[in-house]
């Protein structure tokens, strides 16, 4: 699965929301909160076997579907370059 | 017309806007002076801003050198709040920083705590853990939550919130929202809407 | 006065500003009801404050609804600021807090009150000691909090889960 999918999978088991689209910003539709951001956040760290800087935990990163896949594709081929 | 005794319901319509008037302005300024005055007399070895208010016990001890700023409040609780400054020590409170009952705030080396902060019910503050003493710095406007613990040689930066039942081992930026056990900090944009529609 | 037989009498005269009372409620040490808020005691409830007292605080408007067989431990609170209800056989341990509203919004005005999300605990839940209950936690039935835990969202049947951010532990598969 890519990570897309993956992510899309977990976010719709753990926090009970399936109607979203691959841009909505997780703040503004409600979708997750904040505990609910630091349990994603743990769970990409345990899934794709990366480490995220807490100065990483910002909306660019983390506030959609496709920015959290980004991200987590962009620090896996950096893992793997280094 | 002749003025003659006011008749039952004008009685009672009186009555109760004084009953009204005890319950709003005169009650809660009788707590608050007794407040302000417990204050003085718990707080009588610190160097004491004014209208410091205790309405509830708190244990204070001061055995170095304490200071607390203007308009402070420790709410009373199911457990009593404990602020205490050891031999050598120095502990500054900002202005107008609220406690929750049941903090515990101990000094042993230094702690600063800046201005507008709130202090929820049983977070426990202490630059001491048994093996290292560093020093606490809690910037102005910080949120601690419910029950979280800062340890030793931590800093919250200004506008920061802790959140309930974490325990903050590392620093914590400004603006960002501290969780879990060990803390870890993410930007408060990420959460939380801007402050003008917050 | 357990021996005179006095125990519910007492527990009834303590729990007085209750909505009601179900029968023989028990009340150990000291139970603080604050708020205009409707609280409403099942049959056999235990409050157990004998080391702490246990505060339930429901604001006008507000509900909290104990259901039967619920058992409280000391220091445990309840705040309503819309709806708590605790299911049937269910159990809170000791310094609990549930919350169903934050009371201060994360950025902007901290005196500006943000919105309440009611909070239910189905039946047969257990709640660790020291364990935190934000608004929106839901346990469903059989569902177990080790001590510790800060929860805000739905936990399914039957899972336990603990540390913070909270994590499943153990997932039961036949009852």
């Amino acid at each position: 699965m890519s990570p897309r999918e993956t992510l899309r999978t977990f976010i719709v088991d753990t926090f009970f929301v399936d109607d979203f689209g691959d841009d909505d910003s997780f703040l503004r539709k409600g979708l997750i909160d904040s505990t609910g951001m630091m349990e994603l956040v743990a769970f990409i760290e345990t899934e794709f076997h990366i480490k995220l800087d807490d100065k990483e935990l910002v909306p660019e990163n983390l506030d959609s579907l496709s920015r959290v896949a980004a991200f987590v594709t962009r620090k896996q081929s950096l893992s793997k370059a280094s | 017309m002749r003025p003659g005794l006011p008749t039952a319901a004008e009685t009672a319509r009186a009555v109760r806007a004084g009953i009204q008037v005890v319950r709003t302005e005169v009650l809660p300024r009788a707590e608050r002076a007794l407040g302000v005055a417990r204050a003085r007399w718990l707080f009588r070895s610190f160097r004491l801003g004014h209208g410091v208010a205790a309405y509830g016990t708190v244990s204070a001890r001061n055995d170095g050198h304490a200071e607390l700023g203007d308009k402070l409040t420790f709410l009373g609780g199911m457990l009593p709040t404990s602020v205490a400054c050891y031999e050598g020590a120095r502990l500054l409170v900002g202005a107008e920083t609220q406690f929750n009952y049941g903090v515990s705030l101990e000094a042993w080396e230094s702690v600063q705590i800046g201005a507008r902060c709130m202090f929820a019910s049983f977070v426990r503050v202490s630059d001491r853990d048994g093996q290292r003493i560093s020093p606490i710095i809690i910037e102005d406007d910080v949120w601690v939550a419910h029950g979280a613990i800062l340890l030793p040689g931590v800093r919250i930066g200004a506008r920061s919130v802790v959140s309930a039942g974490s325990i903050v081992s590392q620093d914590v930026p400004p603006d960002s929202l501290a969780m879990g056990n060990p803390a870890r900090s993410m930007s408060l944009d990420l959460v939380a809407r801007e402050a003008s529609s917050a | 006065m357990m021996m005179l037989g006095l125990g519910p009498t007492v527990a009834r005269l303590k729990l007085r500003r209750c909505e009601s009372v179900g029968l023989r409620p028990t009340v150990w040490g000291r139970v603080w009801i604050h708020g205009e808020g409707e609280i409403q005691v099942g049959h056999r409830v235990l409050f157990d404050a004998r080391m702490a007292p246990i505060e339930l605080h429901a604001q006008r408007g507000a509900r909290i609804v104990l259901d039967d067989d619920v058992t409280i431990e000391g220091g445990s609170s309840i705040e309503a600021q819309s709806y708590v209800t605790v299911g049937a056989r269910s159990r809170l341990g000791m310094w609990c807090k549930v919350l169903d509203n934050m009371y201060h919004p994360l950025r902007g005005n901290r005196h500006a009150r943000p919105q309440s999300v009611p909070i239910v605990l189905e039946e047969g839940v257990t709640v660790g000691s020291r364990s935190i209950l934000l608004p929106g936690a839901h346990l469903q039935r059989g569902a177990s909090v080790a001590p510790g835990t800060v929860i805000s969202r739905r936990i399914p049947a039957g899972v336990s889960v603990g540390g913070s951010p909270a994590r499943v532990l153990r997932r039961e598969v036949a009852r």
